[in-house]
């Protein structure tokens, strides 16, 4: 019986520790959204994308998140790929500028088949520093689970549900921001 | 610094940094085999998002509003409605006052819960096959301004039970106390910091 359990220990210990592939992080151009592409919503409107701000920091052993660097690109990405501003640039110096922070990006479980991603967005008129919009944005891709050898940890799994999370966020920002009636500074 | 030094810099920082996914993965994987052993849920650690220009003590009391049932998904109980009850009762416990009714005049937060996802589970499955058919729920809490209808406070909850076997009978429902139960604390931990002067993170 001992025996038994034991091998059985060793078995879940070989998939957990020895099968797992190293999987590559997520780059910032997986995080920019095309599809989006429009005409130009707010004529000879700059926007800033001010850096992104982390609700916490992850925990040490947690599975890979996105970082500021990356959720900034994408972010930067997407938005210019939109076309509905004249130019958006990082920083400050802008028209309007946009603030944004993480609130969640946590998996239930390394195993759980989806990560939700909740994050807080803020756009600021710069001339009189006054908030004219805000919304947190929730989303959460379900992806099946499939357990294969060369998947055994769920990296890939993982890499793709933040993926497309971040991705369907930024996509229904783009959405919300196209709504909106902004005008350039005078 | 000369090319060769700083090349050598890179690598050796490339080196760091492979390593360090390495182990991280082969702790998150020892987790996974610790995990389908005990029943104890694996919750998302939970953050209450507070607007910058909003504060939870200023409000007297919190109103529950039903909670939706965003899963698309049609359940053997109504589990929305068993989350609702513990959501009043937990911040009860927690020593918050919790309205039956909006009321108007009042300044008062609405709780609107969402659930996101849920899946009772089998404690069978997992006995026979430990990691199979697991018990797992998210909920959105977004608090509600009662007057201004602006949002004040947001976070995201959840639950995973895969392991435990026949000791996680019943995970299917008290999965959604737990939920309950971190949101309420949530609330009265960030309320106690504002009433201290602090503003917490």
């Amino acid at each position: 019986m001992r025996a038994k359990l034991l091998s059985w220990l060793f078995l879940f210990a070989g998939l957990a520790l020895g099968g797992c592939a190293i999987v590559e992080p997520l780059k910032s151009e997986d995080l920019v959204v095309t599809a989006v592409a429009g005409q130009s919503r707010h004529v000879g409107v700059v926007l800033a994308v001010q850096p992104v701000g982390v609700a916490k920091d992850t925990a040490s052993f947690s599975r890979p998140s996105i970082d500021r660097r990356a959720f900034e690109a994408g972010l930067v990405g997407t938005l210019a790929a939109s076309r509905i501003f004249d130019r958006v640039v990082p920083g400050t110096e802008g028209d309007y500028v946009l603030a944004s922070e993480i609130i969640t990006q946590e998996p239930l479980d390394p195993r759980s088949i989806t990560i939700p991603i909740l994050i807080h967005y803020r756009l600021i008129e710069a001339a009189s520093r006054r908030t004219v919009w805000k919304r947190n944005i929730f989303t959460q891709p379900l992806v099946p689970f499939e357990r294969s050898l060369e998947d055994a940890m769920g990296e890939k799994r993982h890499n793709h549900m933040l993926r497309e999370g971040f991705r369907e966020n930024f996509s229904r920002l783009v959405a919300a921001l196209r709504e909106l009636q902004l005008q350039q500074r005078p | 610094m000369n090319s060769s030094a700083r090349s050598l810099l890179q690598s050796a920082d490339t080196g760091v940094q492979r390593s360090l996914s390495k182990l991280r993965v082969r702790a998150a994987g020892l987790g996974v085999v610790c995990s389908c052993l005990v029943a104890q849920p694996a919750l998302a650690d939970p953050y209450l998002w507070v607007d910058q220009d909003a504060a939870l003590s200023k409000f007297e009391a919190i109103f529950v509003e039903p909670v939706s049932n965003d899963t698309g998904a049609r359940f053997e109980f109504d589990v929305t409605d068993v989350i609702r009850t513990h959501l009043a009762s937990k911040l009860r416990e927690q020593g918050l006052a919790v309205l039956d009714l909006p009321a108007p005049g009042k300044s008062f937060l609405t709780l609107k819960g969402q659930l996101t996802l849920y899946t009772a589970g089998s404690a069978v499955a997992r006995w026979l096959v430990p990691g199979s058919d697991p018990t797992q729920v998210v909920m959105r809490a977004t608090f509600i301004d009662g007057v201004k209808g602006e949002i004040v406070a947001d976070m995201v909850v959840g639950g995973y039970v895969g392991g435990g076997g026949l000791f996680s009978i019943g995970a299917d429902r008290w999965i959604l106390e737990k939920i309950a139960e971190h949101v309420a604390t949530a609330v009265r931990q960030r309320r106690d910091a504002e009433q201290k002067g602090g503003r917490p993170r």
